[in-house]
């Protein structure tokens, strides 16, 4: 099928194109030089945005943690569902939608591309079950590995090798994309009811730091080659004073990263970015961060923003969650996974006149602002721990324009308002910067070559935005702004209209990524490993792996290992 | 299990051909036949129920729920009769889990309440819990089986012999019981149940509560864990000391785990039992580690759950009948609707309400049209209109299960299903195919 999107102002950093009037030409899900302009289908774009589809690198859309949110949840649901309709399954929504409402609403904001964070590897079955029904996105997940017993006692022996070796065999099993390390050290402390307090705590029973953990996980993701870094979400999440672990954290692998390619990403920063001594005393830590950042090119990072709303909070992060569940006494799940990790779940409201939740609001916007390099911030909520995903245009305005922010924040609470750093910040991103924290940067540091890009040979996924920034001025009119990135004026994915102003014109199945490592010597799968399966699992190994008939359309990407 | 009595092509049991009622007599037809009928009774029912879901695979259930959203139907599982009240509970609370090998590493306390694992769950004990080994917990339990097993080698021995030689024995039987020392080691387990089972036999600690009390208990339990004290000698038929001591037990472990089983969600009470054990767990978490755990029944009734759950939302009495899904258990759950007498067609997948359901339901379910898609000839199979051999999931046919700590399990086929004889999936897949196809119809007509 040819398609031209015609006329439209382009916005496609990767290819250094800034709002230039251009065609898109479009054949067989792929973007081309030209087609046939008579045969191929016109979408005319006059007077809008054109950008590449949007990619999100951290929602937590499915598999068993969101699942169990969702059980613990008829209340979200019931204000916010959607009805059948003859194209489009039907579905509850807010903070944790079902599976195809979520395919749906990422649609139509114009996303084509989401990433899953974390995995528990022995329940991957599920979470590929559920992103088999997550319509609409190309979609992968990142398995939890940072408290596997494998890497702790390959790491306490020292032995790099042998651990890149069976991270390539755990992220084929369980088609996995990146790593993830969650708490490093502190989720199997958790497994006693413990936690690690720093980076060079030790893990109780295991002898290995978080910062062993860390640059180990680190030497291993050079080791495999693969697309993204690892994906850290740090010690001491969600605690006052914590940006310095933070910072500590990517100090730890400074002399690991090689000419300007980034070595780890954090992620949800505005959780990581607390000063102060107590909650009372809290306040931001961003521009610490922000000068390292600016300092150093071997970061990259999403801000984890909050919304003032209800919202459902989970992650792997058991420890934490349990405090949070401490401080709001509300519902409380906690799910430990064997040999593996842990997750909690616990809703949460965000409240403006919360002294804590404002500064915490303050926080993100503040890092994404005084980040001055846009490839190296990304715009996330964490959906949904900081806010629902389809709260993102909202943040887009609060990028934008600086009347959105002090709009914004003459309604949060006094004495927040009084120690926020964002009145006396200026900058308005341009929708070039934009596109770069929604798409762009979004693709690189993923690694995604044919992703976030409207350059010949990329996916066909284009969102078009129905509104014109030559005409009108987004940072006064940043509502119009707001609305059109609420509903695309059309969302194309795979060279398919998929979505036309809020509607869903076609159910399409994305594909789930995932990376194929190879290794020169893969570890033998011996009596011996099966036996140490049966003593660390009440998984036998031969049901353990996710095999190719869990992804209902499967695109590996192979990569080949320097192990 | 004997195979040639549970898979066996000539077993009374076992259906093999479809089956449509005529005259009032369950006749054998063609599949095309009876998908035909049985679609044709969905596509035209206001408000079918759609029920069971918990003996099949995750991927039947998938197409359970697309089928129900289409008819604009109610699809309920067999939760509902067993731990619905325990997810009531959870949606109120919350609750702090684990993976069962979690517990086998690391559980140093196992309580066992209102369940008796020892015969309806009988690797749990073994694989898990009490006589499992795991990393960081050995199986203090290992000593006590070789021991059993060694009296009841000897006792087998004394028979053969007494039967060869005709002796009259001539000691005492050896003494039965164990000696407290050994069981104090390792790992504890403490049994709550109304009765003396076979698992309470071998806890360290029995509390036999009386019927009905288990709410009680538990709340008595939660005042000792937040160093609160009880005027009273006992509760629930259970000396107040007694119920101390167990408290102190909880507070002290390393890590405990609490299964719950039946005898605590359909007591009286019901989900105020599980907010109260649910309570309790939490409350213990602020003195220790300690987690809580369903003890499920049919063997992917976890799996019917969590697939419910990612589609619609919701885990069990889904109903789609304003489009969009709805959840109200009591008003929108299979056996209340049948007893409101609001139904007017029903299909049950693996499960046989008949057999189970309240008399004045199964009236109602069976007096509107009734498909069954079942391997056997059950209760509800022999008063369906419309009935559909299929392929036992796990052996004729592969699939998902999920586990009742929610890992996800692949099933194997590894016989060939009787000729002619479809998996539940393939079966849902054209009934499905088919309403649709009478439904398109009808729109083009009008």
């Amino acid at each position: 099928m040819e398609l031209i999107v015609c006329n439209g102002y382009v916005y496609d950093p990767i290819n250094g194109i800034n709002g230039e009037k251009m065609d898109v030409a479009v054949k067989d899900g792929k973007i081309v030089e030209k087609v046939d302009e008579q045969r191929a289908k016109k979408i005319d774009a006059s007077g809008m945005i054109v950008m590449p589809g949007g990619v999100d690198i951290h929602t937590h859309i499915a598999g068993s943690e969101v699942n169990t949110g969702r059980l613990l949840r008829p209340e979200d649901h019931r204000k916010d569902y959607e009805a059948k309709t003859a194209t489009t399954r039907s579905g509850v929504g807010y903070s944790v939608p079902s599976t195809f409402v979520t395919g749906y609403r990422y649609a139509r904001m114009g996303y084509t591309t989401i990433m899953n964070p974390s995995m528990p590897p022995l329940e991957a079955k599920h979470t590929h079950e559920e992103l088999n029904d997550t319509p609409m996105v190309d979609k992968a997940s990142y398995p939890l590995l940072g408290d596997w017993w494998f890497v702790l006692e390959c790491l306490k022996q020292g032995d790099v090798k042998e651990c890149a070796r069976f991270v390539a065999w755990m992220i084929r099993t369980t088609k996995g994309y990146a790593i993830k390390i969650v708490n490093p050290g502190g989720l199997e402390a958790w497994g006693s009811g413990r936690n690690v307090d720093s980076i060079d705590d030790t893990v109780p029973r295991f002898g290995v730091t978080p910062r062993d953990i860390i640059r180990g996980l680190c030497k291993v993701n050079k080791l495999l080659n693969l697309p993204h870094t690892i994906h850290v979400h740090t010690n001491n999440l969600g605690r006052p004073g914590n940006y310095l672990t933070a910072l500590e954290t990517m100090k730890s692998v400074e002399d690991l990263s090689s000419g300007n390619r980034p070595a780890i990403h954090i992620t949800h920063c505005q959780f990581c970015a607390f000063k102060g001594e107590d909650w009372r005393s809290l306040s931001s830590g961003a521009e610490e961060i922000a000068r390292y950042v600016n300092a150093h090119s071997h970061v990259t990072m999403d801000m984890g923003q909050i919304i003032f709303t209800d919202t459902t909070t989970m992650t792997a992060d058991g420890p934490f969650q349990y405090t949070l569940f401490e401080l709001s006494g509300n519902k409380w799940v906690n799910h430990d996974v064997e040999t593996e990790t842990a997750s909690g779940i616990v809703p949460f409201t965000y409240r403006r006149k919360s002294y804590v939740n404002a500064i915490q609001w303050s926080i993100g916007l503040e890092l994404a602002l005084l980040i001055e390099d846009p490839w190296k911030i990304f715009m996330t909520t964490d959906h949904p721990n900081g806010g629902p995903f389809f709260c993102y245009p909202q943040i887009v305005s609060w990028f934008v324009s600086r009347k959105a922010r002090d709009a914004a924040i003459k309604r949060i609470n006094k004495r927040a308002r009084t120690r926020s750093l964002l009145p006396s910040i200026d900058r308005e991103l341009d929708l070039f910067e934009v596109a770069i924290l929604t798409r762009a940067g979004q693709a690189k540091c993923l690694g995604l070559s044919s992703k976030g890009h409207l350059g010949v040979g990329a996916d066909a996924d284009i969102a078009v935005y129905a509104v014109n920034p030559f005409e009108t001025d987004i940072s006064v009119h940043y509502q119009a702004l707001r609305r059109a990135f609420e509903n695309s004026f059309c969302t194309i994915k795979g060279g398919h209209v998929v979505a036309r102003d809020g509607e869903i014109l076609e159910h399409t199945e994305g594909a789930t990524m995932w990376i194929d490592v190879n290794v020169s010597e893969p570890f033998a799968v011996t009596e011996e490993i099966k036996k140490r399966f049966r003593e660390y699992w009440t998984v036998e190994y031969e049901n353990y792996p996710v095999t190719d008939s869990y992804l209902k359309s499967a695109k590996p990407m192979t990569v080949k290992a320097d192990v | 299990m004997c195979e040639s009595k549970f898979l066996g092509y000539s077993s009374e049991h076992r259906i093999l051909r479809p089956l449509v009622r005529k005259d009032g007599r369950l006749v054998e037809s063609s599949l095309e036949e009876a998908i035909q009928k049985a679609a044709r009774i969905l596509a035209e029912a206001n408000y079918p129920v759609l029920y069971g879901w918990s003996s099949t695979s995750c991927e039947a259930t998938q197409i359970g729920v697309e089928l129900a959203e289409e008819i604009g139907g109610v699809i309920d599982n067999t939760a509902v009769i067993c731990h619905g009240p325990s997810i009531l509970s959870v949606q109120e609370i919350g609750i702090p889990s684990c993976t069962l090998g979690q517990i086998r590493h690391r559980a140093d306390l196992i309580v066992y309440w209102g369940c008796n694992p020892w015969s309806a769950h009988p690797r749990h004990i073994e694989r898990y819990t009490s006589f499992a080994e795991g990393r960081f917990q050995k199986s203090a339990w290992k000593g006590y089986l070789a021991k059993v097993k060694g009296i009841t080698a000897a006792k087998k021995v004394r028979t053969v012999l007494k039967r060869v030689f005709y002796k009259k024995e001539d000691s005492a039987s050896p003494k039965r019981g164990l000696p407290p020392t050994l069981l104090r080691e390792g790992r504890k387990l403490i049994v709550v149940d109304v009765r003396k089972t076979k698992s309470a036999e071998m806890a360290d600690y029995f509390v036999q509560v009386e019927p009905n009390k288990d709410y009680e208990v538990l709340q008595a339990l939660r005042a000792f864990v937040r160093d609160q004290e009880i005027d009273v000698d006992q509760v629930g038929g259970v000396p107040v000391n007694y119920l101390e001591e167990i408290a102190d037990l909880m507070i002290t472990c390393d890590f405990g785990i609490l299964f719950f089983g039946l005898g605590l969600t359909m007591s009286s009470g019901k989900l105020r039992n599980i907010s109260a054990a649910l309570s309790l767990v939490r409350d213990l978490n602020v003195r220790t580690k300690f987690a809580i755990m369903p003890m499920r029944g049919h063997f992917n009734v976890t799996g019917a759950n969590t697939v419910f759950t990612w589609q619609t939302g919701y885990p069990y009495a889904v109903d789609f009948s304003l489009g969009y899904p709805r959840y109200n258990p009591g008003e929108t759950s299979a056996i209340d609707i049948l007893l409101n007498k609001e139904s007017d067609a029903a299909l049950v997948v693996a499960s046989d309400p008949v057999a189970n359901f309240p008399k004045k339901a199964v009236e109602h379910l069976v007096g509107n049209p009734l498909i069954v898609i079942d391997p056997h000839m059950n209760a509800s199979s022999q008063m369906a209109d419309v009935v559909f051999p299929s392929a036992f999931v796990g052996i004729e046919e592969g699939g998902t299960a999920y586990r009742m700590d929610h890992v996800p399990l692949p099933l194997k086929k590894v016989l060939e299903p009787p000729v002619g004889v479809l998996s539940d999936k393939e079966l849902l897949t054209r009934i499905l195919f088919e309403v649709r196809r009478i439904k398109n119809v009808g729109q083009e007509a009008s």
